[in-house]
């Protein structure tokens, strides 16, 4: 009786082990991302804000770095003078490198010979946000992809993930690099990752983005994308606009007009 | 012991469960509706969030709590009597930075090394 | 049976001693980026992770690559194994243990290293490598220890063993695939996710059973304790198969890209040259060449794993060279590593010993 016991339970543990074994094949979802047709589209919902900005690089002026440098200021973002440490929420680099995929054959020199503004796209399905072991970056309900620096580990996989090279590392003390520090904002430490927050913490008391608001010109629009109302909205309706690498479907909330 | 008839069966049987669960499992998502919050949240910095007794023995679990959720969690920090903080070490140090040794001093008597100040600039930090 | 490993010959003292002083170079380079932070070591913007992950990717592939002697020697009952399985479930648990050490030593804030058990996240494979690792470790380290005291003691094994055993079958080929798919997640990867953790569970099988060669061979000449002519002939026929299609994948990369780093083509050609040593007998019987190919293949995967990490998010091939404190940093991880192993092979070593003489 026992050793029948015995038996039974040794061939169900076997056939378990067995079944886990491919079963494990059959379960890959919760590692990959699933390609959901119905994410294509507009992921409006009522009820909730998803924040975009447009880049109307018609009215940008060539030169100008305003909005970098209020990024900077309002945001205590190191400046190291060396493009292997560099820290950038916002930057302004060469048409070609913040569109490498879009090709710029035959286009007028007016339009690619500009340096365009880039920053976090803050991705309706971010890459960054998956592969984070702790959460530590994460989605929040206004759409914006935000960073938790208490939970960061500094392990780099959001960066490695990202295709646009919008989140940079502390590779060293970011303070000593702060030029003007500002007592509203913390700094980051080294050892952790940091991005573009949006503004978030501008949000929160009603303004808008520091770079909107340090702009001379209208060349950006901020708003929510889910307000079909929204200044942003209106202005997506009316002109032809592009987004960085759509080809990933990670569907950027940055738009640009070039 | 041996690969049987018996065992083989039940490990197929198992895959098939796993299988089914796994074909049958819902996967229409209900779209978790979360209301858009107020936009203004202003740091209301003109009383403390609980009585000195209390902040004084247990100000590190509440700023850890804070710490740990603050970031993610959009809701205000709700006290006993009902008032709403926005969850920051800066609304402490709306009031508390008046002091710049307020932290420091009792953090030094007592030789506690908290991190904030790896990142927050400190009442002695600021310029 | 611990305590074999406090007796030994002069050599033995010796590279125990080589050991420590690696291992007490690495935790002083380790303190120097502690105070320093990562820019100690040779990456930046371009390139996020360098030396320590292709040690991790890689040590991951060995640590699955020892369920090629398991299965066959648990599941099939396949005698010439029954010798080396315990090597290699020590060798499963060691390679786990430094693959955990290079993640740990590469986070810029190890302190916060169970944070990444408080907070895991389903959706990440790198949460699920060092979760998986971690599991790996101790399932690996457990049987084989029962086992070796099972059999120093002249009993059999004890039953609860087996169920054990046959769950780390499944777990050890989940290693290769969610290092996969943390390589997968690079935008600049040309791999199909899915494709390339098959190509890294087959230069698992390659290299991971190239080390194991390796170990068996070096234990022979420095010790008695001889793994047997078939048990080494199977694994020579297990690399050989497992390196025909490692190597075939690594040229369809080197051919099909238009532009690759050069430590891949270092990678496919020593590869094919040490496989080609494998087919020759005249080559294969000298134990010089033998042992010299089994190196090559471990190389070649070792590079392989490197050189998937050499593009920058762009996609363009980024130039590394790694600093002495960042080699000082890898090597440490990887002599604590191999310092348990060699106290662990001792145990076995004096066990195998003993049965023969009784």
């Amino acid at each position: 009786m026992n050793e029948e016991r015995r038996e039974f339970i040794k061939k169900t543990s076997l056939g378990f082990l067995v079944g886990i074994g491919a079963g494990s094949g059959l379960f890959l979802n919760f590692l990959m991302e699933k390609t959901d047709a119905s994410l294509w589209s507009d992921k409006s919902t009522a009820g909730t804000i998803r924040w975009g900005m447009l880049i109307d690089m018609r009215k940008c002026i060539d030169g100008c770095q305003k909005c970098v440098d209020a990024c900077r200021l309002v945001h205590n973002v190191p400046d190291f003078g060396d493009t292997r440490y560099q820290i950038e929420w916002l930057k302004k680099s060469p048409y070609r490198e913040v569109f490498p995929t879009s090709g710029e054959d035959f286009m007028s020199k007016e339009r690619t010979g500009k340096s365009v503004p880039s920053l976090c796209n803050h991705c309706a399905e971010p890459p960054c946000a998956a592969v984070c072991p702790t959460q530590a970056t994460f989605k929040r309900f206004d759409g914006i992809v935000a960073l938790d620096a208490h939970r960061c580990t500094g392990c780099r996989a959001c960066m490695a993930s990202c295709p646009y090279n919008a989140i940079s590392f502390n590779w060293k003390e970011p303070r000593p690099a702060i030029k003007a520090l500002n007592d509203l904002y913390p700094t980051r430490e080294k050892g952790v990752v940091e991005k573009c927050n949006f503004c978030s913490e501008r949000l929160l008391k009603g303004k808008l983005p520091a770079c909107v608001e340090a702009c001379p010109e209208t060349t950006l629009t901020f708003g929510d994308l889910n307000d079909p109302k929204s200044a942003i909205r209106l202005l997506l309706e009316k002109n032809q606009t592009m987004q960085r690498k759509p080809e990933l479907g990670t569907l950027p909330s940055v738009f640009y007009i070039i | 012991m041996k690969i049987t008839k018996q065992g083989v069966f039940f490990g197929m049987l198992i895959l098939f469960a796993l299988v089914a669960l796994k074909v049958l499992w819902p996967t229409a998502k209900a779209e978790k509706i979360v209301p858009p919050t107020a936009r203004v949240m202003p740091i209301d910095s003109t009383v403390c969030i609980a009585p000195t007794e209390y902040m004084r023995s247990h100000h590190m679990q509440i700023l850890n709590e804070w710490r740990n959720t603050g970031a993610r969690d959009n809701r205000p920090y709700v006290t006993a009597d009902g008032k709403k903080f926005q969850k920051s070490l800066d609304t402490c140090l709306g009031c508390h930075s008046n002091n710049t040794y307020f932290c420091i001093s009792c953090h030094q008597y007592a030789n506690a090394k908290p991190t904030c100040w790896n990142c927050h600039l400190s009442p002695l930090d600021k310029p | 049976m611990i305590e074999k490993a406090l007796t030994g010959n002069r050599y033995y003292w010796l590279w125990i001693a080589l050991l420590l002083l690696v291992i007490a170079f690495g935790i002083s380079a380790c303190s120097q980026q502690m105070l320093l932070g990562m820019s100690v070591t040779g990456l930046g913007d371009d390139l996020r992770w360098g030396l320590s992950t292709m040690q991790f990717t890689f040590m991951a592939a060995v640590a699955a690559s020892t369920i090629l002697v398991v299965l066959p020697c648990y599941l099939h009952g396949y005698k010439p194994f029954g010798n080396i399985a315990v090597i290699a479930q020590f060798l499963g648990a060691s390679a786990s243990a430094i693959a955990l050490l290079s993640l740990f030593i590469d986070m810029g804030k190890p302190q916060l290293v169970l944070d990444l058990l408080r907070y895991a996240t389903p959706s990440s494979p790198y949460s699920w490598a060092f979760f998986l690792l971690t599991g790996y470790f101790f399932i690996n380290l457990v049987t084989g220890w029962a086992t070796l005291g099972a059999e120093r003691k002249g009993v059999p094994a004890p039953a609860w063993i087996k169920p054990v055993i046959y769950l780390s079958i499944p777990w050890a080929i989940t290693l290769p695939v969610v290092t996969g798919f943390v390589y997968a997640s690079f935008p600049s990867n040309h791999w199909i996710a899915s494709l390339f953790a098959l190509r890294l569970l087959s230069s698992a099988f390659t290299g991971g059973t190239a080390l194991l060669l390796l170990i068996i061979l070096i234990l022979k000449r420095t010790t008695d304790f001889d793994a047997g002519r078939e048990a080494t002939d199977k694994l020579v026929m297990l690399v050989t198969s497992a390196g025909v299609f490692t190597f075939t994948l690594t040229g369809v990369e080197c051919f099909a890209i238009s532009e690759v780093p050069l430590l891949s083509w270092l990678s496919l050609l020593i590869g094919i040259a040490s496989i080609t040593v494998y087919f020759v007998p005249a080559w294969k019987s000298s134990g010089r060449w033998f042992m010299g190919a089994s190196a090559g293949v471990v190389f070649s995967i070792l590079a392989e794993k490197g050189a998937a990490l050499l593009y920058s998010s762009m996609g363009a091939v980024v130039a590394y060279t790694p600093t002495l404190a960042e080699v000082s940093i890898m090597l440490g991880a990887l002599a604590l590593g191999v310092l348990f192993l060699t106290i662990l092979l001792k145990a076995v070593v004096a066990v195998k010993r003993a049965d023969q003489q009784a």
